[in-house]
């Protein structure tokens, strides 16, 4: 339903998006993941019509979303980040516009007005104006303003910024049932715990390139069974990285002054040599965390640092 | 086309919501023709200039000369005020008066004994209607003064010397009466008639402030409202849903086209309200109301559009109502909107009815005073037609290149 090949965006000298590939099907909810800044709501407005790819092609439903912008736009349905409402029309009068935008009218767009405001909880204040909204009940109309006219690609730019963790819980819930539908789901994050407990399959992205590609089972066979350890200190980086190179099964991720992380299996069993080695290197440790094979310890080992840096 | 309707529907409902914006794009001008028509008298009517009289003959015929100024119509228009010459010069040249008229010495003998005699009109130079008046006034009155001496000189002359007795007055009445029988169907109709016209309005007599002014307040309401208004694109594109519309299949030209709807629905009725204010507050007299509606609101879209169009330009929300005020305010002062043509001086009048505001304020009070040529009338719509097109052609590309970001 979705597929993307090759896609480039480039904006003066700074490239946004670095030859992208990937593929998502119906009912599959799948999660774009990277920091701020990777490449994901840039990703999202190509494959949206909102930016023309420098190079290489998104595909939506069949349609070319450069060649056949209109065709491909009316089966997509975008929940932009930021809050993309009227504020000062009501519930009713947002969804009725973003409705008739996509070209709805008549009593099928009154019915589906009904039924979406129902799903997001708001039935009781649909003729309120959306500026005496709570920041949470915002989001939910945002997202139903998204989904009022079936879409059958829907494009999820970060819905749950900033939002309270009630409304959250409703709003995952919501794109869940979205995606038992048969609606296609595409849902970029920087919450790990979202990605892990919402996504079907994952691409992870930095700095605009695609670093990893598969189901949560697949990413995290990439790590093995190694845990993550981060050390925190003082490290003389040379005589630390010659004592590490002794251990069996180590594998140094990051190397700094002040802090080294590294991948080894059954690290809870291996601190005291590991300690023992990097003392007698003249290294000082003063904090150390160990952490199991996540997304966040894959995304560590793939890019060196941290999600939320 | 379901979508612009859409679009200037929703626009319209959002205007409702906010009416301080909609009061203050309208009241501003408001209150400025409520002050200036305070100041300057509901009726306006017929301008008063002063002539000032130096008689130095004081004959009956000077005294009677004088006297026309007072009479009638001229009456309505000059303060006549007696003074001596030098004291009427100086008070021309400080420009207190209209014109300073020298009645020289002898001058009633000199017209009954049929010999020539010069009056003096020394008028202003910075006044050019009434003192145009006067001068005209005057040579028609020496004409008269030359005729009467003529027909009737042979009984005027024995009144001028010394006491006239009743019964020579009475008889030279009579004789006057009899004359002026003779002479009425040659007189009835009058053949010369005093007339005050503004080119402009054409069906109009006399200057009035408020028919002057309320046209070119409700021109100064509009391109208040189409820079308003235009700031919408900003507020679109602050709270994403610019972006969130150019993602949905329907074109970009449909959103923008929506606005102009909208906007223009909103102008329809400013100038149908202002016109029936002006009507039932200052009795502005007006013909056409319903096609001086469409005029204005017609030319205030296309304006509105050229305002997107600046803001489309601008780099930043602030930038945009600096360029838009830049745009706005000249032609606001200029094209007759702030100070009617009528009042500014001649050279600025003329630039001012070549801004396009102006040209449309032309057009508006010529619809007003029913003195339109629909030729030309459709002509200018067509023209402005044309150009809106193009600047909404214009405005969609630059609406999806610039302010989405593509």
């Amino acid at each position: 339903m979705i597929e993307v090949e090759e896609l480039r965006k480039e904006f003066g000298e700074l490239v946004a998006v670095d030859r992208i590939s990937f593929a998502a099907r119906a009912g599959e909810i799948f999660g774009l993941l990277g920091p701020n800044g990777a490449g994901k709501t840039t990703t999202i407005g190509c494959i949206c019509g909102l930016l023309a790819p420098t190079s290489g092609r998104a595909r939506v439903m069949g349609h070319d979303v450069v060649r056949q912008g209109a065709a491909a736009r009316a089966s997509i349905g975008v929940v932009p980040q930021e809050i993309a409402l009227y504020e000062d029309l009501s519930a009713a009068e947002n969804l009725s516009y973003w409705g008739g935008a996509q070209g709805m009218r008549g009593s099928l767009l009154k019915d589906r007005i009904a039924e979406v405001l129902e799903l997001a909880g708001l039935q009781d204040r649909a003729r309120e104006s959306v500026k005496n909204y709570s920041g949470g009940m915002k989001r939910r109309l945002n997202f139903a303003c998204g989904i009022v006219h079936r879409p059958k690609i829907l494009l999820l730019d970060e819905p749950t910024v900033g939002v309270d963790p009630q409304s959250r819980v409703r709003l995952l819930d919501l794109v869940r049932e979205q995606a038992r539908q048969g609606t296609c789901v595409l849902y970029t994050t920087h919450y790990m715990e979202e990605a892990q407990s919402l996504c079907d399959r994952l691409a992870v992205i930095d700095h605009g390139r695609l670093i990893a590609l598969g189901t949560l089972a697949e990413l995290r066979a990439l790590l093995g069974e190694r845990d993550l350890l981060r050390l925190t200190g003082r490290f003389p980086r040379e005589t630390a990285l010659a004592a590490l190179q002794l251990l069996d099964g180590v594998e140094v991720v990051q190397a700094e002054e002040n802090q080294f992380t590294l991948s080894l299996p059954e690290a809870s069993r291996r601190l005291p040599a590991l300690f023992s080695a990097l003392a007698s290197a003249g290294a000082e440790v003063r904090e150390a965390t160990l952490t199991q094979p996540s997304l966040e310890s894959l995304f560590i080992k793939l890019t060196g640092k941290e999600l939320r840096e | 086309m379901r979508f612009i309707w859409l679009s200037a529907l929703k626009d319209l409902r959002r205007r409702r919501r906010d009416p301080l914006a909609l009061a203050l794009w309208v009241g501003i001008p408001l209150i400025i023709v409520s002050i200036l028509s305070l100041v300057f008298g509901r009726g306006g009517g017929t301008p008063r200039g002063r002539l000032l009289i130096a008689d130095e003959d004081k004959s009956l015929l000077s005294s009677v000369l004088t006297g026309a100024f007072s009479q009638g119509k001229l009456g309505e228009m000059l303060t006549v005020e007696k003074v001596d010459r030098e004291t009427g010069r100086a008070r021309l040249y400080k420009g207190d008066g209209s014109a300073l008229l020298l009645i020289p010495k002898g001058f009633g003998n000199a017209v009954l004994v049929n010999k020539p005699v010069a009056l003096h009109l020394l008028t202003n130079p910075a006044q050019r209607i009434l003192p145009g008046i006067i001068e005209e006034s005057l040579s028609i009155l020496t004409e008269a003064a030359f005729y009467l001496e003529a027909l009737l000189g042979d009984r005027l002359r024995p009144l001028t010397q010394g006491s006239p007795q009743e019964s020579s007055i009475i008889e030279f009445t009579v004789a006057v009466n009899r004359l002026a029988q003779r002479l009425e169907k040659h007189l009835n109709p009058p053949l010369i008639k005093l007339q005050t016209t503004v080119i402009e309005s054409g069906a109009q007599t006399g200057f009035n402030f408020t028919e002057a002014f309320f046209p070119g307040s409700i021109f100064m309401a509009l391109l208040f409202m189409a820079q308003g208004l235009s700031e919408d694109l900003w507020k679109e594109r602050a709270q994403g849903t610019l972006r969130r519309a150019a993602a949905t299949p329907s074109r970009t030209e449909a959103f923008l086209a929506g606005k102009l709807l909208g906007g223009a629905a909103l102008m329809g009725v400013v100038t149908l309200a202002g016109l029936s204010c002006a009507r039932w507050i200052f009795g502005l007299r007006a013909a056409n109301v319903g096609l001086a509606a469409f005029w204005a609101s017609f030319f205030g879209t296309v304006f509105f559009l050229m305002m997107m169009l600046v803001q489309m330009h601008a780099s930043s929300a602030r930038a945009g109502n600096v360029l838009t005020n830049l745009v706005l305010f000249p032609l606001v002062m200029l094209g007759g909107s702030f100070f009617p043509f009528e009042v500014m001086p001649a050279s600025l009048a003329t630039i001012g009815r070549w801004t396009p505001n102006g040209w449309a304020l032309v057009q508006f009070r010529a619809i007003l005073a029913d003195a339109v040529d629909p030729t030309r009338l459709a002509a200018s719509l067509a023209g402005l037609a044309g150009m809106g097109a193009l600047m909404c052609f214009a405005g969609a590309l630059r609406l999806r290149r610039s302010l989405v970001g593509n």
